[in-house]
């Protein structure tokens, strides 16, 4: 049987197989429960017969040169297994499913009977997906129930399936055929401007080994409804299912649910059986993209029918494959899908019947599901049966179920609906409980005023502290009667209930005893920053009209009388205000830039208060910092909830807030027990040392999202809780509030819960409530929110509405947020910011976190920059001691997606504040400008000029003087460069080209010389230009590619490194002096004269030994040989040398991941899938320089096994790497027999880190081309 | 009414939402995007025409002229 190339269908199976071999998901399986007198001998000689008449059975897949292969093995085919059921039958036959099946060595397919007792069976049949498709396995089934039947004599065998063969032949007759071209250019066409592919589900993308499924049965009367709706849209019923799925599965989408876009992309699975296919056990299924665009306003039948319309579209051109769509459109890899969930759509009846027996069928194998599966099974008059299969590592159990009912339920009414618009997402139930049941805050709290509540404290504890401002303390009654008199004179003038009175003070015991009077004077508040002096304050002043203004003496604002606390005058007694009065107006930005005067009422503020101190148990002995500026609503409650609990007011002296040194000595002298940050803020408080081990047992934070990694910080700091707490201005501080534990998971701290009193709705653009883990708009209704905006009643009425679900009103607060399970709420920006890069939704705090996990940055920010019209990520770090941008960058890579990378990392000192703390994104700098330096000149300057801004996404050309990996270029990049080049020129320079001229206008001068495509794969790879020469010898593998941070940390030298000829085919020296002897060779064309430097990592260390000593036979002189974490030969002889599967991941380790930490990749391609998944060269190689590294990771090893060390004249440095060598036999000491000398630096890391940019630092001085001062200076 | 190879093209198109001269006798139909469902409701159509109508051959057919060779042969 000759081998063959597969299939486009079985290519795209064989792939996703080897991307995680042990991984069950693709094998397609179903159980037949049969009752009733059965013969198993007729059954085991009916499988023997099916295995021997259809082909497919027994095909066997192996990876070759030319790519995954396929034959027929003779009597491959499986024969029945058959099993007594012991316990439970179910968990029996899902345990067999999920066994997972190896495609070289097979079967490919498993029927096993398992006998429940002598009338009671269950019939298991299990074929790879590469084998057979859903529609072949009912054809393999009833082909199989005709065989038994045949054996039992109930009647004639019938015709056998068709042969494989035939599978081939219709995609060869397809791939001739003229229809091909014209489907190619309709898909094209249609698909040019797709966008970024959405997931319903919020988990990573990921792999599942298996799938959650949820099935309901549909009523009767929804099936009839439906054939209705379909007859009235004029497209068959499946068609009109096909349309009403699509349109629940758009309710779960981000950018659906809050409005951003009306088109999802669907997965649609094309059964192909057409013509001489029909019958043959083959895998046809055929995914396409199918664009759904929503018109919830349509007439329901008027927007089926178009659906309909374009699925028949799609069907013209349903043969061309789906893979080669991905391919051509460069849709392949985690996170750049080419659809989203599928709908499939099944009305066969694939239950087989059996003579005598009653047969029941359960599908237990999905063949795939890369996210999300809406099946039907059925038809509207035999019953119609939803099922849900969602991959399980991005959906939970719960999860599918809850979908499931959702699903059903949402049919049940779309199809008897008028429009889209009418039919909600949630079931009757979802909706009771996100809407009711979880707002459900009722708190008793008394209608009051925050001057009751105050003067009640002031009198029930004159003497206790209640002010602390540098010196300055005031108790209870001295706070008391200053207040009084400033509200007896303002009631003097005139001022009281209903008038605003501006506060102009910075933080002062003055500025205290102002809000107080003005309060206790019936008159609400505005504060007004004391230093600023713009437009926008005065703009401000203009709006409210204060009827005074408290400022310091000399200050003037135009006609406004201007006050100070102590100033002399009349006195009255005020009036005092009323809980509606309102108490403060706070000004905030609004989106046209006019500030925005937010009323807030007595009633608001004391519910927020009153929860706050009893939710956080405020009372007399508590110390609570006053450090947030008065114009932020943040102050609101540090400022008054002391004189709410009997505590004392701790006020920070103006500036302290910005100053992590005095507030962490404020802090300490001060015993704080209370205090607010912003994130951003917090991160540089716990900067400081001066914060370490402090302890604050109240920390709220609030003003922006907070990261989970800093709340781990915090605790690692500091003793005390943390809070989170959210709130817009307009909702009287705070909302929700959740408390951030040190074991808090996810990127961000949830906002958690509504607060008393207080109701939060998730709703999508048309105010319907959202699904739980689905983004959508956040309301709030309740007794905190706002009167509205001073003198604007349109822009209040606009965000101010009438809540639909009880009387009263909502605000809309223009932010985005996700509920999960319980209720919790997440904060996931703002709705009217949304950052999109490519089409793709893009949270900028996901991409943060991936900054901090990488342990290089101390502080990190993501934005995005849309300066030339096309916009891109850009990533500001606060690097850590040793870390560069290409480290922070490489790191990222291991925990990014692609489309998830920045463009550029830009490494800065410290990063901009706004003076509430925030971080200031406009104050970030904009990167270095990559078209600063020599213009390019030469023709092959000016196509690279073009084509490095082409890759790095660069506004303009590119500078000769630019180098391809600082400006932001990663090795993927790097080998995009050399495609365009090759596309270009027709010529490719070969990777190693770029990599050793990452310069552009070095890499144009290389170009301009004709020579020999370089694949960096030769026996010398020059990594840095100029300078004295390092030869840096490979390690096991036989590349040199890992000295690349060492030559870039050596500017000043010419680093080579000697890589092995057994990457092309050589044969392998006689020994390890033999291979030391030719590179000799090498070194001596390189550099004819003078000292040599030489140093080798791992096994390369040993070679670089060997031939030191072979140049002191040649009378050279060795200066530096520095072997890093290298030990001499005797030390491996009792080792086992590397069979096959360790050679093999010798190329993870090569390419720089952890074996260890992949386990799973055992085989060659798998090893390969991973390394393209993630965009690695090592990928890109040609097989023939695969196999050359498996066979220099053999050879190598087996000649160190047989060497024996010289000994040398010259000393040699030795790096040990501490974390894998400590406490093991391997130390430095062991080269002292073959030395003259050795020196010894050990490094805390790891073995393969020795190489990376910032361990390297630990003995790079060594390597300077200068001789090194004996003593460092100081 | 009896079948007949234009009644065959007319339903064949009017299956595929294509105007019939776009339903030639020799195109592969499942390049054309007809597939097993829209298959198995012509035929249902068809046998009621031509109650002798071998339906189970016309699965392996490609074309329109495979289907009325068999049709026709069947008359």
């Amino acid at each position: 049987m000759t081998w063959r190339p597969l299939t486009e269908a079985q290519l795209g199976i064989w792939y996703a197989q080897a991307r995680d071999p042990q991984s069950p998901v693709l094998v397609t399986g179903q159980a037949l429960f049969i009752d009733g007198p059965f013969d198993p001998q007729a059954l085991a000689r009916a499988v023997k017969a099916l295995g021997q008449e259809t082909e497919s059975l027994s095909l066997r897949f192996r990876d070759g040169p030319q790519g995954p292969q396929q034959r027929l093995e003779p009597d491959g085919a499986p024969r029945l297994v058959q099993r007594e059921a012991k316990g439970d039958i179910d968990a029996a036959i899902l345990s067999e499913a999920r066994e997972p099946m190896d495609l070289q060595t097979g079967p490919v397919a498993g029927v096993t009977l398992w006998r429940l007792s002598a009338l009671r069976h269950v019939l298991t049949l299990r074929i790879h997906h590469i084998a057979a498709d859903g529609q072949a396995m009912v054809q393999v089934t009833r082909r199989l129930a005709a065989l038994y039947a045949a054996q039992i004599g109930a009647q004639g065998p019938g015709d056998p399936l068709t042969p494989f063969d035939r599978a081939i032949e219709d995609e060869a007759r397809f791939a001739a055929a003229p229809a091909r071209a014209r489907q190619r250019a309709w898909w094209h066409e249609q698909l040019q401007d797709l966008p970024a592919i959405d997931s319903m589900s919020r988990g990573a993308d990921g792999d599942g080994r298996w799938f959650h499924r949820a099935e309901r049965p549909l009523p009767q009367a929804t099936g009839a409804a439906l054939e209705a709706l379909a007859t009235r849209a004029d497209v068959h019923w499946t068609d009109a299912l096909s349309a009403l799925a699509g349109a629940f599965i758009a309710r779960h989408m981000p950018q659906i649910a809050t409005g951003e876009t009306q088109e999802i992309v669907l997965g649609i699975p094309l059964q192909n059986r057409m013509g001489r296919v029909a019958r043959t056990v083959s895998t046809q299924v055929n995914v396409l993209p199918l664009r759904l665009t929503l018109d919830e306003d349509a007439p329901l039948a008027d927007w089926v029918g178009q659906v309909g319309a374009d699925l028949a579209a799609m069907r013209r051109n349903g043969r061309y494959r789906g893979e080669a769509l991905a391919r051509e459109l460069g849709r392949i890899g985690a996170g750049r899908r080419l659809w989203g969930p599928l709908i499939n759509i099944l009305p066969f009846d694939a239950c087989p019947a059996l003579p005598g027996c009653k047969t029941r069928l359960k599908i237990l194998g999905a063949g795939s599901v890369d996210d999300l599966t809406l099946c039907f099974r059925g038809d509207p008059h035999t019953g119609l049966l939803a099922q849900v299969d969602a991959n399980d590592a991005l959906y939970t159990a719960p999860e599918v179920e809850a979908l499931c009912d959702r699903l059903t339920d949402f049919l049940t009414r779309a199809v008897d609906a008028g429009r889209l618009a009418d039919v909600a997402t949630l079931t009757s139930a979802e909706t009771a409980r996100n809407i009711i049941a979880r707002n459900d805050t009722a708190h008793e709290v008394p209608r009051t005023t925050l001057p009751a509540l105050i003067e009640a404290q002031m009198r029930a504890t004159p003497d206790a502290p209640a002010l602390l401002f540098g010196d300055t303390r005031l108790c209870y009654g001295e706070l008391d009667r200053q207040s009084a008199a400033l509200a007896r004179r303002l009631a003097g003038r005139g001022i009281g209930r209903g008038d605003i009175v501006g506060v102009a003070l910075p933080r002062s015991v003055d500025l205290l005893i102002a809000l107080l009077g003005v309060l206790r004077a019936g008159a609400a508040y505005v504060p007004l920053d004391p230093e600023d002096d713009s437009a926008r304050r005065a703009a401000m002043i203009a709006r409210a009209a204060p009827a005074a203004i408290l400022a310091a003496p000399g200050s003037t604002f135009g006609a406004i009388p201007v006050l100070q606390a102590s100033s002399p005058g009349v006195e009255t007694t005020p009036q005092p205000p009323k809980p509606n009065d309102p108490a403060y107006v706070l000004f905030t930005s609004g989106s046209t830039g006019a500030p925005k005067g937010v009323v807030i009422t007595h009633d608001a503020i004391v519910n927020r208060l009153l929860w706050m101190r009893d939710t956080y148990a405020i009372g007399p002995g508590d110390r609570i910092m006053q450090k947030t500026p008065t114009t932020f609503d943040v102050s609101v409650w540090e400022l008054f909830i002391p004189f709410l609990s009997g505590a004392t007011l701790v006020v920070a002296p103006p500036g302290a807030h910005r100053d992590p040194v005095a507030l962490a000595g404020l802090v300490r002298r001060q015993a704080i027990t209370a205090m607010h940050f912003v994130p951003s803020m917090l991160e540089l408080f716990l900067d400081a040392p001066a914060s370490d081990g402090l302890c604050i047992p109240r920390v709220f934070a609030s003003g922006e999202a907070l990261p989970t990694r800093l709340a781990q910080r915090f605790h690692a700091r500091i003793k005390g809780r943390l809070h989170n707490l959210y709130g817009p201005t307009e909702a009287a501080v705070d909302v929700t509030a959740q408390e951030a534990l040190a074991r808090a998971q996810g990127a961000s701290i949830p906002i958690g819960r509504p607060v008393w009193n207080t109701r939060t709705y998730l709703l999508d653009a048309r105010h319907r409530p959202v699904a739980d883990g689905v983004p959508g708009r956040l309301f709030l209704a309740g007794r905190q929110l706002a009167q509205g905006y001073l003198g604007q009643p349109d822009l209040t009425a606009e965000r101010f509405l009438p809540d639909p679900f009880q009387t009263g009103r909502m605000y809309d607060t223009g932010d985005i947020a996700v509920s999960d399970h319980q209720g919790v709420l997440t904060y996931q920006g703002r709705a009217d910011s949304q950052v999109k890069i490519r089409g793709m939704r893009i949270e900028l705090g996901e991409i943060e976190a991936a900054l901090h996990a990488t342990g290089l940055a101390a502080q990190g920010a993501v934005i995005v920059d849309e300066a030339h019209g096309q916009a891109r990520l850009l990533a500001y770090a606060v690097p850590r001691a040793g870390a560069d941008a290409s480290a922070i960058r490489a790191a990222l890579a291991d925990r990014l997606p692609l489309a998830l990378m920045p463009a550029q990392i830009v490494l800065l000192r410290s990063l901009p504040l706004t003076p509430s703390g925030k971080l200031d994104r406009k104050a970030l700098p904009k990167p270095i400008d990559s078209t600063f330096g020599r213009a390019a000149q030469s023709p092959e300057e000016t196509l690279l000029s073009g084509l490095y801004a082409e890759i790095l996404g660069l506004a303009a050309p590119a500078s000769a003087e630019i180098d391809f990996f600082s400006a932001g270029g990663d090795s993927l990049g790097a080998v995009r460069l050399c495609l365009r080049i090759e596309e270009e020129t027709g010529r490719d320079p070969g990777l190693g080209a770029v990599l050793e001229n990452p310069v552009l206008g070095d890499l144009a001068r290389r170009l301009s010389v004709p020579t020999e495509r370089d694949d960096g794969t030769g026996p010398v790879l020059h990594l840095g230009a100029g300078g004295a020469p390092l030869f840096a010898v490979h390690p096991a593998g036989g590349l040199a590619w890992c000295y690349r941070a060492l030559a870039k940390a050596l500017p000043g030298r010419a680093v080579i490194g000697l890589q092995s000829p057994l990457l092309h085919d050589s044969p392998a020296p006689d020994s390890l002096t033999a291979m030391a002897r030719s590179y000799m060779d090498r070194v001596d064309q390189i550099q004819p004269d003078g000292p040599l430097d030489l140093l080798g990592w791992s096994l390369g260390g040993i070679i670089a030994h060997a031939m030191a000593a072979e140049a002191e036979r040649r009378g050279r002189r060795i200066d530096t040989l520095l072997l890093l974490d290298a030990y001499p030969s005797e030390c491996w002889r009792a080792e086992p040398e590397p069979d096959e599967a360790t050679a093999l991941r010798a190329l993870l380790a090569i390419a720089g991941f952890d074996p260890e930490a992949h386990r799973h990749l055992d085989t060659r391609s798998a090893i390969m899938g991973f390394l393209r998944r993630h965009g690695h060269p090592l990928a890109q190689l040609p097989q023939a320089v695969q196999d050359g590294v498996i066979r220099s990771v053999r050879a190598t090893n087996a000649l160190v096994r047989n060497h024996q060390e010289p000994h040398l004249r010259a000393p040699l440095t030795h790096v040990t790497a501490l974390r894998d060598q400590a406490g093991s036999a391997l130390h430095a000491a062991l080269w002292r027999p073959y030395a003259q000398g050795v020196t010894s630096i050990e490094l805390d890391c790891h073995h393969p880190d020795l190489i990376a940019p910032e361990t390297l630092r630990g003995y790079v001085s060594h390597l300077q081309p200068l001789p090194t001062p004996s003593f460092a200076p100081g | 009414m009896t079948l007949t190879l234009e009644k065959m093209r007319a339903d064949v198109a009017a299956a595929l939402d294509l105007p019939v001269e776009e339903v030639p006798s020799d195109e592969h139909l499942g390049d054309l995007g007809l597939d097993s469902i829209a298959l198995m409701r012509l035929l249902m159509g068809w046998e009621e025409l031509q109650p002798t109508l071998p339906s189970e051959k016309l699965y392996e057919c490609e074309t329109l002229a495979a289907f009325w060779d068999i049709a026709r042969a069947a008359q």
